[in-house]
């Protein structure tokens, strides 16, 4: 790609004999606009600002959670823009299906039809004070008022109240779920049941949840919870859905659901008030987001954009440490020379040799044990970048020691030595500020290199252990997705990541290899 | 007379080289063990052995192992010596994941054929196929099909090779099932030539796999050393005489540029082994790799630094072959 950038910038060969003129603003103007005619340098660079603002503004444009925000829509939820495609058009996004189900005004009675038994009374009431919202989730809407049932009767009896929502632009979902909150204020005298069911078009009834009057606490807001996934979350519901979704959903048509409360009195002088509130039958939708949803409903675009994050923390950091040793390395054993040299390149090459993936494997094996990351998990990331940077350097300090090794003998170097310069400066101001490009260059290179590397090791569950790091997502992605036919293999969980590595990458080696042949025409040959 | 000197130089490199990568596997699972973290590397073994135990007469077995592969109990300089000793002699001590005590030796035994195998495939192919769209872009400098060449292998080169390795697992294994998914799965029961069948039915996506990873470094450098030697005097003469372009790029530039190729392979091995540990894990390739990833989650310590020491050993190997091939290969080299 080198061949093919940088054209128009001052600096031949025979300029370079002699050192190179100008203050140091004028050259870094040359450069940029060296830069600025080169096309791949600026694709590049464009790809790295926009992976950069992703990771920089990460907490503002992600739309939730990346690790606690499960249960946002089913789990496997392709992107919601994929239902463009005719295999997903008919997947449902999310749904709340019933309306005015959180009795936030006298009004919404009336979007509900009931049939009240011998004895039953209704009205809607204001949430009472003492009553508390015991329970937050997801499809808890947050009405500011209840649906209040008042018995007072001798005789066994029931009161309905039931509302019909249509089901027929969808396929079926992956997971439903219905809940509601009920607050027993009096209960005297009396035992019920509370019973919500659903009937589907062809006639079918399911139980969507049930609660019996005992373990109901009166004078709290009780959760009555059925979900098609998994009915763990509820301690007082018999609803055996699981799996039920896509039978539930596969008749096309009018489904009620009614909120069934039977009684029947004890002793005489009964009387039970029942408040209901913030009732929901949400449909979780298979078709969300920017990303979709991974295993545990989690949205992947939080996630994704938090990896950026992680990867330009481990690439740069990385980079600079490594570049900072090599240089150090290579610019030592140059400018001294003889045994140090010897001695400084033959560790290198030592280090060269050394296969790089295993030695950081066995390396965090070991020092996995250290305690100051037994406390925090999150600090892995610094061992990852300290070890990728070991790992790196002997490759930048080699090209560091040739490229210094061959000014040394250019002759505005040898004029400033016979002129009696001592070494040291000689090095900073003659030879250091002819290699400064080159070590941008170097520093564009290793990042690449450092990101690489560390998501390998996220896959491989020897990296920093961040759930939202790229290595770390596609990980999951195969453990849980990779052999699911069933699910599309996930590709909206698969990909991006993937994608996400391959393009920052390639626009750092684009940038390195732009700025490399801007600052040293040799290459721009090719 | 000369050739032989350089031999023996590199080969006494080489056994340097293969101290120092001894010494680092001491100072790793040793030294820092020991004065690092504070842990005695006997009781950090065994911690961890200690409740795998079912077996009577293990543990006695694993101390009597312990004590004798690392000697303990002795001085620093002893114990030092002694561990470059057992790791020259390939004497490893006894694996900790099996209450068995498998010797180390034997677990490597039967990994490594599985590593050479998709390491070697993949090495020979990458090496060919990258040499020949080096040459071919170099042929068709500044066209567009250099330019689709040069672009295509900086993409695989930047690809991750975990990702690329399950894209192609999940496309060709599991969607359109024309690849066998694991290696186990496809040679179980299987003898003679069914199972050389099975075999290689899963052996060929990992080996694509890591061919591609490995390609883009070999067709650039082939591309730019054509592209080097393309502007030396002797081609500008060759083309004055009128020699066709076809046998300047065969008979005058290829030999002379495909040689430093040879030596990028050697140096490029310790990359290969190390993108071989990733991609054995993603085909669950029972080799060298899925074998130290095993070892690592199990810390199984004896494992995990032989393996260390044996991918350093054919890292080392590799570059000592490669550089007296080059030497053998090369008149311009002098000893």
């Amino acid at each position: 790609m080198s061949h093919r950038s940088g054209d128009g910038v001052g600096g031949t060969e025979e300029k370079r004999l002699v050192r190179p003129s100008g203050r140091f603003s004028t050259r870094a103007k040359q450069s940029l606009s060296a830069f600025a005619h080169s096309k791949s340098g600026l694709i590049g660079v464009a790809i790295i600002i926009i992976f950069g603002m992703m990771a920089l503004f990460a907490p503002v444009i992600d739309s939730n959670n990346p690790i606690t925000g499960t249960n946002l829509a089913a789990p496997y939820a392709v992107p919601a823009w994929a239902t463009i495609f005719p295999q997903y058009s008919h997947y449902p996004p999310n749904l709340q299906e019933l309306t005015d189900s959180t009795f936030s005004s006298p009004g919404a009675l009336s979007a509900w039809s009931f049939k009240e038994g011998p004895g039953f009374s209704y009205g809607w009431q204001a949430f009472p004070v003492t009553g508390q919202r015991a329970l937050s989730y997801i499809i808890a809407n947050k009405g500011e008022g209840s649906l209040s049932v008042n018995f007072t009767g001798t005789t066994a009896s029931t009161f309905n109240l039931s509302q019909t929502f249509s089901y027929t632009k969808y396929d079926p979902p992956n997971r439903f779920a219905f809940s509601t909150f009920v607050y027993p204020s009096i209960a005297k005298n009396v035992t019920y049941t509370v019973t919500a069911y659903l009937k589907t078009p062809a006639g079918n009834v399911y139980t969507v949840g049930v609660a019996q009057s005992s373990p109901l606490y009166s004078g709290t807001w009780n959760q009555i919870y059925g979900d098609s996934l998994s009915n763990l979350l509820s301690y007082n519901t018999v609803a055996s859905l699981q799996g039920l979704s896509k039978t539930v959903f596969d008749e096309h048509g009018n489904y009620t659901l009614t909120l069934s409360i039977a009684v029947s009195p004890t002793e005489k002088g009964t009387d039970l008030r029942l408040h209901v509130g913030d009732m929901s039958f949400f449909i979780f939708g298979s078709a969300y987001g920017v990303l979709g949803t991974d295993n545990q409903g989690r949205d992947i675009w939080s996630q994704f954009v938090h990896g950026a994050r992680v990867s330009f923390l481990v690439g740069i950091l990385a980079a600079l440490v490594t570049v900072a040793v090599g240089v150090v390395v290579g610019l030592a054993a140059a400018t001294y020379g003889g045994l140090v040299d010897q001695l400084l390149m033959r560790v290198t090459d030592i280090f060269l040799v050394l296969p790089g993936i295993p030695l950081l494997i066995v390396l965090i094996s070991v020092l996995d044990r250290t305690p100051i990351f037994a406390n925090n998990p999150g600090d892995y990331i610094w061992l990852v970048i300290f070890v990728i940077a070991i790992l790196s350097w002997p490759t930048v300090a080699r090209i560091i020691n040739s490229q210094v090794l061959s000014l040394k003998e250019r002759p505005y170097v040898e004029a400033a030595r016979a002129l009696g310069a001592k070494k040291s400066y000689i090095m900073y101001r003659h030879i250091l500020p002819n290699v400064l490009g080159l070590i941008y260059a170097n520093l564009a290179l290793t990042v690449p290199t450092a990101i690489l590397t560390e998501a390998a090791l996220d896959f491989l569950g020897f990296g920093s252990g961040l759930i939202t790091s790229w290595g770390t997502i596609t990980s999951y992605a195969s453990q849980n997705c990779a052999a699911s036919a069933a699910y599309s293999y996930c590709w909206w969980w698969f990909a991006p990541p993937g994608v996400a590595i391959m393009l920052l990458s390639l626009s750092f080696i684009l940038l390195g290899n732009t700025l490399e042949s801007i600052f040293n025409p040799k290459l721009r040959r090719r | 007379m000369a050739l032989i000197h350089y031999v023996i130089k590199r080969l006494i490199y080489a056994l340097v080289v293969l101290i120092i990568i001894a010494s680092i596997d001491f100072l790793i699972f040793q030294f820092i063990p020991e004065f690092v973290l504070g842990l005695n590397p006997a009781t950090l073994l065994l911690g961890q052995f200690a409740n795998r135990i079912h077996q009577a007469g293990a543990l006695e077995k694993v101390l009597i192992s312990i004590e004798n592969t690392y000697g303990l109990n002795q001085p620093w300089d002893i114990r030092y010596v002694k561990y470059i000793e057992n790791m020259f002699t390939f004497n490893f001590g006894i694996s900790l994941d099996l209450s068995t005590g498998t010797a180390v030796s034997l677990v490597i035994g039967r990994a490594l054929p599985n590593t050479v195998a998709l390491v070697g495939s993949a090495t020979i192919v990458a090496a060919l196929v990258g040499i020949a769209l080096g040459v071919v872009a170099a042929a068709k400098r500044g066209k567009a099909s250099d330019i689709a060449i040069v672009d295509t292998g900086l993409l695989f080169f930047s690809m991750p090779s975990f990702w690329l390795g399950l894209i192609l697992l999940v496309f060709f294994g599991a969607y359109l099932k024309i690849f066998c998914v694991s290696q186990s799965i496809c040679t179980v029961d299987r003898v003679g030539l069914a199972y050389l069948h099975g075999y290689i039915m899963a052996l060929i996506l990992p080996v694509i796999s890591l061919t591609l990873i490995t390609l883009g470094t070999y067709l650039l450098i082939m591309r730019s050393n054509l592209i080097d030697v393309f502007t030396e005097d002797y081609i500008n003469i060759a083309r004055a005489k009128g020699v066709p372009e076809r046998t300047i790029l065969f008979k005058h530039a290829f030999r002379n540029a495909v040689l430093p190729v040879v030596s990028v392979v050697g140096l490029s091995l310790g990359f290969i082994l190390g993108g071989a540990v990733i991609t054995e894990t993603v085909f669950s390739w029972p080799g060298l790799g899925l074998t130290i990833i095993s070892a690592v989650d199990g810390s199984d310590y004896p494992v995990e630094q032989a393996i260390f020491f044996i991918i350093a050993l054919m890292v080392v190997v590799g570059n000592l072959i490669t550089d007296l091939l080059y030497a053998a290969l090369d008149p311009r080299i002098r000893y």
